[in-house]
């Protein structure tokens, strides 16, 4: 839970949000002051109207209060209808502000952040932490403020009216509150409770139809029901312990402003009946008193609604706080032409502070339009390397340059530009195909566009589809197959026309035929090109002028295909591996850590794993 | 939503694997409003009735008590107008102390009701909800795949969530809260009319406003709420593809581009809502100009007639106590009718779900099938998902315990020809039998619990790796599950966990490599230890090590077993007994790698095109050998 302290200054943040709006902010407050103020005035009319008008006889008098009612009501009407908008006004600004910032903030900060967070906590920064803050203008706030206004108004009045019953009627405040406080902060836990079990309920519902080849193929209908009865049952009992609580939240409230009535009509009509006040005014009491029971009632819920908009500005703050590490310098580099000559110099990398570190002292050189493919296993570094060409991540020691200038003097976008990326995992957006292909370039003309397309191999099944290049991909439109995608992937770099070319095991999900389709894409594509290649499988490196092959952030073996054949080292085990699949396992992999001894599977957890699905996944 | 319809290439091959896709929920536009504004249908509300049946004497209990709340309520301002009346206006103190004692009474007893009536109420509402999920859920596991690829996972996943939360709105709060407002507004109605009529009649002028004025709201209300929601889903789906491709963004230097995008929608989310905003201040305060402008009249009215002697201030009183209360219900009506046509519309959806039969169930005269040799026989066969057949008079003999490779091309229909096997689909003509027995002649039961499968996008529940691995035999001990294990070279990666077999895995395996839970997918088969295996191996590359392991394991797997395999790796391709070579929905190529090679055909020519880029002649020639 938050201290004092951060409560304080959080809401001190929120309300100075608010202030950005002036306008509305004194707008909102106001309306609250009146409209309460005007609801005050009621039943001090309606007194004077029983006492004056009614009790004493007075026919015009009963005529001029009945009048000031209406007009009061009128008035009062008026102001809540202000009063609602201003107060949500403010906070659908203050979202649509925030938004927009956490936008921009999320767009400049490096893969570093994204590789420790997920995508769906980021998103209900967006969504659900947006709404909470929202709700902390309105009903919150209003309520919170209405409630004073409306708890010392009545207070102030009651007891210029006759003290004793004022001090009666009042009694039921703080027992209001308490019970309130009291329900509101025990009922949402356990509701918490029960949402996160049926959570899990529809979870398995989620892995049944994901799995339900699995559960038919192994008959296991029964398995999986009694599973879902069981999730369901749970959230059922969860439901009803919290249901028990509001429920009798829920009655207790009337009761207790019942009691409280019951007690005030007694006592204030023996007062009557001893003449020490009026009728009038004892009806104003009773008025009173149901007109504070409502307000106080949803405190139990506004307090909820204010800890979660405290809680969900903080976890906003938290991720705009965040400084975006990687940022071009004042003076960058910007450069009319780039020739695409990539240096790695005794490159030192890790992906956080503490990690352990993933390249340990790599050198490359690659000269313009030089081919260097990176071999080895996973977890070695090489797809650390492709990522600090393009700065996603900044060195450790060492520098990365290109032509002759390290990447931190860059200026970001020019060197973006001239990278261009065909990744392991083509991520499109749901936009047309034509819109996804000159993703890197939003002003290529259709010509170009085609001209990629073509030259990607992609032409022909895009001219296929319903709408060519207007068909919509994703959600509301088509579902590519992964050869398909990757064309795509294959067209947008070439649209972006870039020095340095990154491919990362572009080839390894389509079928056989598709592959050859698409590795004359990439032929094609990296003419003329710096070309950095990934690739598990080596038929792909098997034209690179320069392969390296990684081991554990280390260069190990380093030569053309056939100097590292002959060279019969670490290459060529693979090479036979993948070739034949019966040569023993590769001595690398089996002593390199832990050393139990024994073959064991690298988890994508260790070293890399996180990054390396990095720049397009 | 019906991604799968709309699939030019591997269209209805895989429906289950399209399920869970990432950023999918947020895209989709709740669907439910289009539908607003359609009547109520007796149909649908019989069979939700149905579903109360069994908790009858909850319901009238819950009918009962609601009924006392709502008449000890309306007594109370009655109650105060007799204490005042007889109490205080006569200067009894003793019948004012009964009659505020009375007043007491009523106030516990409401409290008493409304307890029991909340409670029963929540409980029904959540166990009728439970066992709607439950026969969801029951009916969802017998329904067959075409099902599956029609509606999409998602908007199956959408009935048994949203369309029946909505429908518990309507039980815990919608049935009974409608009921408490119609008694409340009867009830007031007879309270004021046998106070008295004159004055009654008078605050009832204002009633038809009223209803006016709700009326035309709601039709502008509907129109702005779904306009809001259409643009907050706009930008949602936004941010969540923007999120999940933020460094496809960076990467293509789109920061300025996306915002200016980002900033459209989000302007566009705050104008919507503003203006929602300003609709919706509007109801509450044309309520309360009403409801101020019946209390003028009865005050106005009833105040002369308490001066000329016709009316009693108490009975003032009352009236001003009902007056305050008779609107509420009218403003309250219009949510619940609101409600109930959402509910009306979720209901329909449901029991269409609860309706759609099963396309592959037991023949009446199904029998058990024994225990099989394992032998497949493709008899002519034709099938297909929608109107054209994707697989045509495929005709093929499988002998017990050969493995059978199928290579092709994406789309040719490789999957569709084992998808047949296991029957999540019937042929279109021919038969497909297994040891001589029509699949179609046999239990689902005694047929597939012959099988087991591997697909390719391997699937793990969330739960630990020995329950994992249970799920090919449920009575499987501890003892039988390592074996398993390591039977394909699993045992000890999961040996070196700190928690081994009890360790957890995530939604989908996550925390684990796609090899290591490939491996734990073999090992769910060896465990099972089935006669037929159906396997759709994994595209995705692995590094070279658990290439290794998990060529291995795939011999343990397939070794004495009648295999269908979807290859894709040529050691297993190589490997096979038997390779078959589908292409455009009919078998062009049939018979052993060597022999296929030696025929000069489509084999040959994939092969060859795939190798030539792939590797040296060298290693073509070094596999050519094994």
């Amino acid at each position: 839970m938050l201290d004092q302290h951060s409560v304080r200054y959080l809401v001190r943040r929120l309300l100075r949000h608010a202030w950005d709006t002036p306008l509305l902010a004194i707008g909102g407050v106001l309306s609250i002051f009146l409209s309460m103020g005007f609801s005050l005035l009621q039943p001090l009319l309606i007194r004077s109207l029983i006492n004056n008008g009614i009790a004493a006889g007075q026919h015009r008098r009963l005529i001029e209060v009945s009048i000031a009612i209406m007009v009061v009501a009128a008035l009062s009407a008026v102001t809540t209808y202000f009063r609602s908008v201003t107060t949500q006004w403010i906070g659908e600004k203050v979202g649509y502000d925030l938004r927009n910032r956490l936008f921009r903030h999320l767009e400049a900060l490096s893969f570093s952040f994204y590789d420790a967070s997920q995508t769906g906590q980021l998103l209900s920064r967006l969504t659900e932490d947006i709404r909470n803050i929202r709700r902390f203008y309105s009903p919150a706030f209003r309520v919170l403020l209405q409630t004073t206004v409306l708890v010392a108004g009545s207070a102030i009045i009651m007891f210029t009216l006759n003290w004793q019953l004022a001090l009666l009627s009042l009694a039921i405040v703080p027992i209001l509150f308490c019970v309130t406080l009291v329900f509101g902060t025990r009922v949402r836990p356990r509701y918490l409770r029960a949402q996160q079990q049926y959570g899990q309920a529809m979870n398995v519902l989620q892995e049944n139809l994901a799995g339900m080849r699995l559960v038919r193929a192994f008959g296991r209908e029964n398995f999986e029901s009694a599973k879902f009865a069981t999730a369901g049952m749970t959230y059922y009992h969860r439901q009803m312990e919290a249901a028990k609580l509001s429920v009798l939240a829920n009655a207790n409230m009337p009761m207790i402003t019942g009691v409280g009535t019951a007690f005030v009509i007694g006592v204030g009509g023996l007062e009557v009946i001893h003449g020490q006040i009026q009728v009038g005014t004892l009806l104003a009491f009773y008025l009173y008193l149901t007109q504070l029971t409502d307000p106080i009632r949803q405190i139990g819920s506004i307090v909820n609604n204010v800890a979660l908009a405290l809680a969900s500005t903080e976890r906003i703050y938290e991720v705009l706080e965040r400084r975006p590490r990687i940022v071009t310098p004042p003076d960058a580099y910007r450069p009319k032409e780039v020739r695409g000559h990539v240096i790695f110099d005794e490159v030192r990398f890790a992906y956080s502070r503490e990690s352990r570190e993933i390249l340990r002292g790599v050198s490359i050189n690659a000269p313009p339009g030089s081919v260097v493919a990176l071999v080895g296993a996973t977890g070695s570094g090489k797809s650390s390397i492709i990522q600090l060409l393009a700065r996603f991540y900044d060195v450790r020691a060492g520098s990365v340059r290109v032509d002759g200038i390290d990447v931190r003097q860059w200026d970001l976008s020019t060197l973006r530009a001239n990278v261009g990326f065909v990744l392991q995992e083509t991520f499109l957006f749901s936009d047309s195909i034509h819109e996804n292909i000159a993703y890197g370039r939003p002003t290529a003309t259709r010509e170009e566009v085609i001209a990629a397309a073509q030259a990607a191999q992609a032409h022909n099944f895009i001219s296929r589809l319903p709408e060519g290049y207007d068909t919509l991909l994703g959600e509301r439109g088509v579902n590519l197959s992964g050869g398909q995608k990757q064309r795509v992937a294959i067209a947008r770099a070439l649209l972006l026309n870039p020095r340095i070319l990154i491919l990362d095991d572009a080839t390894s999900s389509v079928d056989m035929e598709t592959e050859y389709e698409i590795q004359q894409a990439l032929h094609i594509l990296m003419e003329g090109r710096t070309t950095f290649i990934i690739a598990q499988r080596l038929s792909s490196v098997r034209t690179a002028d320069q392969i390296c092959v990684l081991d554990d952030g280390e260069i190990v073996e380093r030569g053309t295909h056939a100097e590292l054949l002959a060279l019969g080292g670490t290459y060529r085990q693979i090479y036979d591996v993948q070739t034949q699949g019966t040569s023993p396992p590769s001595p690398l992999s089996v002593t390199r850590r832990g050393g139990t001894g024994s073959p064991r599977l690298p988890s994508p957890r260790e070293g890399e794993g996180s990054g390396v699905r990095g720049a397009d996944g | 939503m019906s991604r799968t319809a709309t699939m030019p290439t591997n269209g209805a091959t895989d429906p289950i694997s399209n399920a869970t896709s990432d950023v999918k929920p947020y895209l989709s536009l709740d669907d439910r409003e289009n539908d607003l504004g359609r009547g109520l249908n007796r149909e649908s509300a019989k069979r939700l009735l149905a579903f109360l049946r069994p908790y009858r004497a909850q319901c009238a209990i819950s009918l009962i008590a609601i009924t006392l709340q709502t008449l000890g309520e309306l007594a109370l301002p009655r109650l105060l107008g007799i204490a005042i009346d007889q109490g205080i206006a006569r200067q009894r103190t003793h019948t004012l102390l009964v009659a505020v004692g009375i007043f007491l009474g009523c106030v516990l007893f409401v409290f008493a009701a409304r307890w029991t009536q909340g409670y029963t109420t929540t409980r029904i509402g959540n166990r009728v909800i439970f066992d709607l999920r439950y026969s969801l859920f029951r009916h969802i596991q017998i329904l067959g795949f075409k099902t599956f690829d029609r509606m999409g996972v998602g908007r199956l996943i959408s009935r048994v969530q949203n369309d029946v939360s909505v429908l518990q709105d309507l039980l815990t709060d919608g049935i009974i809260g409608l009921f408490a407002d119609l008694l409340v507004l009867v009830g007031i109605i007879i309270a004021m009319l046998t106070i008295n009529i004159e004055l009654a009649l008078l605050s009832y002028i204002v009633l038809p406003i009223m209803i006016v004025v709700v009326m035309i709201w709601r039709r502008f209300a509907i129109r702005v709420y779904r306009a809001v929601r259409a643009a907050t889903s706009r930008l949602t789906g936004y941010s969540a593809e923007n999120i999940s491709g933020m460094r496809a963004i960076q990467s293509f230097r789109r920061e300025q581009e996306n915002f200016v995008r980002f900033e459209r929608l989000n302007r566009n989310v705050y104008n919507e809502t503003t203006h929602s905003i300003r609709l919706n201040s509007v109801l509450a305060p044309s309520v309360e100009m009403m409801s101020g402008m019946a209390t003028v009249i009865v005050l106005i009215i009833g105040g002369n007639a308490v001066i000329s002697g016709t009316l009693t201030i108490g009975a003032l009183t009352a009236f001003i106590g009902y007056v305050a209360r008779f609107f509420q219900p009218v403003r309250t009506l219009s949510d619940r009718y609101n409600t109930l046509q959402a509910a009306t519309v979720a209901a329909e959806r449901v029991f269409e779900l609860l309706d759609e039969p099963p396309d592959i169930t037991d023949a009446p005269d199904a029998i058990t099938l024994p225990p099989i040799a394992g032998e497949i026989r493709f008899d002519h066969v034709t099938f297909g998902y929608g109107t054209t057949p994707v697989l045509r008079d495929i005709d093929l003999t499988i002998p017990p315990g050969t493995t059978v490779a199928f290579v092709g091309p994406t789309g040719a229909g490789k999957s569709s020809t084992i998808n047949l096997v296991p029957r999540f689909y019937d042929v279109w003509d021919g038969r497909v039998l297994i040891d001589g027995y029509d699949v179609r002649e046999v239990t689902l039961e005694s047929l597939r619990s012959q099988f087991g499968i591997v697909l390719q996008d391997t699937f793990l529940f969330s739960a630990t790796i020995k329950e994992n691995i249970r799920f090919g035999r449920l009575g499987a001990t501890d003892a039988e599950i390592e074996a398993a294990a390591r039977a394909v070279g699993v045992h000890d990666f999961i040996a070196q966990l700190p928690e081994g077999y009890d360790a957890e895995v995530g939604e989908r395996g996550s925390g684990l490599s796609v090899g290591q839970r490939q491996l734990i997918a073999f090992a769910r088969v060896v465990l099972a230890d089935p006669r037929i295996v159906v396997l759709d191996e994994a595209t995705s590359s692995v590094d070279t090590q658990t290439e290794l392991i998990i060529q291995e394991a795939l011999r343990t797997v397939l070794r004495g077993r009648t295999s269908l395999v979807i290859a894709h790796r040529l050691s297993t391709i190589v490997e096979a007994d038997m390779i078959v070579v589908i292409d455009g929905g009919r078998i062009v190529e049939r018979g052993t790698h060597a022999e296929l090679m030696t025929q000069q055909g489509q084999y040959h020519r994939l092969y060859t095109t795939a190798l030539r880029h792939t590797n040296d002649g060298m290693a073509t020639m070094a596999m050519l050998e094994t």
